[in-house]
């Protein structure tokens, strides 16, 4: 129960589509999302693949609670092998499209093969065909993809994920968009739906989700609501959505500015939450425009938002004169302070073409920081950027960027390589702040010696969302006790990223709360203790994946500039990330070899070997 | 003694005895610690959460606010304890 116990798998070489019953013995040791998609991907696929050949698979897999009145019980998860980084790759992502998967009744939905033409995938409930996409969508925006689809099969209610011209052209870090603007968003995934030539995934579910006992889940729903609702982490999340951190981190010198050779940004007065609250003069009204909730949410962090109708970005472009997706905290970062630029509309509008076209505005935003850096060094001219200024702080360069990037022409395909890549074509890979070739999100490590650890060690490299030290990390900068909150909080997080709830209920709910709710909709028992041995196993078998994809201890590292150039101001002054320090703790913690190897004994304990 | 606090992360942005930038000057006894500084400012929307500290540019554990003596002229930064973004 809470499961249909059926996938629908896709064979785009073959062009068929085929139920399949669900792996129920898999689900009481994955139980969903991440976990349950990361144990198909690692099952039948080789680890060592080209992730953009056609022998990559592409999951969408929600959890238990996807598609029932949990609160967040929306969220999916795409699960492959990532073109970014090489790892195992999950992206998850909110919005409605989740929560119609499942209640069209199915579980997963595993694409594999190329289609020999470009197609979208038409769900309805039990009913699955691939339609030509040629001369449709393929080449439209998410935006214009979505209006196509609803409009052609004449329903509003088709929920739909899809990519842009990022997907299509390949990028690296191009995302899969659905409901316009929420996106699985980070390790490429969308480059490997282009590279498989699957434009969408529509779907339309009528079938509901039956859960295990419904009046115990209704009860302990609410229950947990009444935690939740009054709980001033929900009001914040609401409130000022996610970019009351940007202030937080300016104050503790953790905002990740000019691509990491600083750590707090002296104009942050104009990228702040305050200024997108703030009314202009020009409209009489401010960016901010209100919330946005995902599926079955009570908390709606989302924001929307306005750009300046006399903004430079926006001139003659009535499309993007609305209201749209806005800035949260993680593109804000990557768009603002990480390139020096100031000017909260040309953040706005580059964030929008990120999700007009599908690709993860950290990492554009960070590589356009690079791009930046690479500038002011003369490793690359107006030659390359086709007559831009690319100095830092330039926000007339970031709008072009994204429109090029965006679309995959000119020096947007550079862009659209990621940092990694980009930096080492123009000879100087140390101007890329990742790990594993994915980028930073917006916390410097050295004022955060948890998150230094969490990004080194994160499965599918840079991640804020992986591992949560940020509660210790703004209380003390010393490394000490660090592995352990690390890999407790990362254990933790698997389960939660496996359930179909949001991460971001965990600042109110504790681990009982999704205990409670994972026990009452499921079948067998879902303890506290067999939750974060689930999440534990998820672990060890990502890091299993990637270790058999080639990836060692040497990987676990961090760029060299946070290892060797101490931060310039703020809690962290004086600091490097101490890497080091916690590594070793950390690999004893997990039972896992010097070498970062899960040990046999570490495997048998979780049922892994 | 007189010392400067800044409130970030608020909402609302200047809740009453803050300027509109979130900063106010707050009058203590001559030893008061950190926490009696928290203590004193009942601070708004924080109902039973916790809030981060940093003296001038250090931060400060929570736990260890009772410990840390503040001092004429200094800058206190206070933040409600987010859990990411
Ligand atoms: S908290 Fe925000 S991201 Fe999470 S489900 Fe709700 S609206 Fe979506």
């Amino acid at each position: 129960m809470a499961w249909h116990g059926k996938l629908l798998r896709v064979n785009l070489t073959k062009g068929t589509c085929t139920p399949e019953p669900l792996n129920m013995d898999w689900v009481k040791l994955y139980l969903g999302q991440r976990g349950l998609g990361t144990k198909y991907l690692s099952e039948e696929i080789d680890p060592k693949i080209d992730p953009l050949s056609p022998d990559n698979k592409l999951i969408f897999v929600t959890g238990p609670l996807t598609g029932t009145c949990a609160s967040t019980g929306g969220r999916y998860s795409v699960v492959t092998k990532g073109p970014l980084t090489g790892t195992v790759a999950c992206s998850n992502s909110g919005g409605q499209f989740g929560g119609e998967l499942k209640q069209a009744g199915w579980d997963m939905v595993i694409i594999e093969g190329k289609s020999a033409k470009p197609v979208y995938l038409m769900i309805v409930d039990g009913q699955a065909e691939l339609l030509d996409a040629e001369g449709f969508i393929w080449g439209e925006t998410v935006w214009d993809t979505e209006d196509a689809i609803k409009k052609r099969h004449q329903d509003p209610l088709i929920r739909i994920a899809s990519i842009g011209g990022a997907g299509e052209g390949l990028s690296r870090y191009a995302c899969i968009m659905n409901d316009r603007d929420r996106a699985a968003g980070r390790s490429g995934v969308g480059a490997v739906m282009g590279s498989k030539l699957l434009k969408a995934v529509a779907v339309r579910g009528t079938t509901g989700v039956a859960v295990n006992d419904p009046k115990r889940f209704l009860d302990v729903t609410r229950e947990k609501r009444k935690i939740l609702d009054p709980s001033p982490a929900r009001a914040r999340y609401s409130g000022l959505g996610t970019m009351a951190m940007m202030d937080v981190t300016q104050a503790h010198g953790s905002l990740p500015t000019l691509n990491c050779r600083e750590v707090q940004f002296e104009h942050i007065a104009d990228v702040n939450v305050k200024k997108q609250h703030t009314v202009r003069k020009s409209d009489g009204e401010a960016p901010y425009q209100g919330n946005k909730a995902c599926f079955a949410c009570s908390i709606g962090c989302g924001r929307m938002a306005k750009i300046d109708p006399d903004h430079f970005s926006i001139k003659g472009k009535a499309r993007y004169s609305g209201v749209t997706g806005g800035l949260e905290y993680e593109s804000a970062y990557a768009v603002g302070p990480m390139c020096g630029v100031q000017d909260v509309e040309a953040a706005t509008y580059a964030s929008a073409l990120c999700n007009e076209h599908g690709m993860d505005p950290i990492s554009f935003g960070a590589t356009v920081a690079a791009a930046m850096e690479l500038f002011m060094e003369g490793a690359i001219t107006t030659e390359q950027t086709e007559g831009h200024d690319f100095s830092f702080g330039n926000a007339e360069a970031l709008c072009w960027a994204a429109e090029v990037t965006g679309t995959a022409q000119g020096f947007g395909k550079d862009l659209g390589l990621g940092a990694l890549r980009l930096c080492e074509k123009y000879g100087h890979p140390e101007f890329a702040m990742v790990v594993k070739g994915q980028e930073f999100p917006g916390y410097d490590p050295r004022a955060m010696q948890g998150m230094a650890l969490g990004y080194a060690t994160s499965n599918r490299g840079a991640c804020h969302l992986k591992a949560a030290p940020f509660q210790d990390d703004f209380q003390r900068v010393t490394p000490d006790g660090k592995a352990k909150i690390v890999k407790d909080s990362q254990d933790y997080i698997a389960a939660i990223d496996s359930s179909g709830l949001c991460t971001f209920t965990k600042a109110a709910w504790g681990a009982p709360d999704y205990a409670d709710q994972i026990d009452a909709a499921c079948e067998g028992d879902w303890t506290v203790e067999r939750l974060l041995e689930l999440g534990e196993r998820i672990y060890n078998l990502e890091r299993l994946f990637n270790n058999a994809a080639g990836f060692t201890a040497k990987d676990d590292t961090l760029p060299k500039r946070v290892l060797t150039e101490p931060a310039k101001g703020g809690a962290g002054k004086g600091h490097v990330a101490e890497l080091d320090k916690m590594l070793p703790e950390y690999y004893e913690l997990r039972g896992w070899t010097p070498d970062g190897e899960p040990t046999t004994q570490t495997l048998s304990r979780l049922g892994l070997a | 003694m007189k010392v400067t606090v800044k409130l970030i992360a608020m909402d609302p942005f200047s809740p009453p005895g803050f300027d509109s930038n979130g900063i106010g000057t707050f009058t203590l006894a001559d030893g008061a610690s950190l926490e009696d500084l928290i203590t004193q400012l009942k601070l708004p929307d924080g109902i039973g959460e916790a809030y981060m500290t940093m003296l001038n540019e250090d931060a400060v554990p929570i736990s260890g606010r009772a410990e840390v003596p503040l001092s004429e002229g200094d800058e206190v930064t206070v933040f409600p304890a987010i859990k990411g973004g």
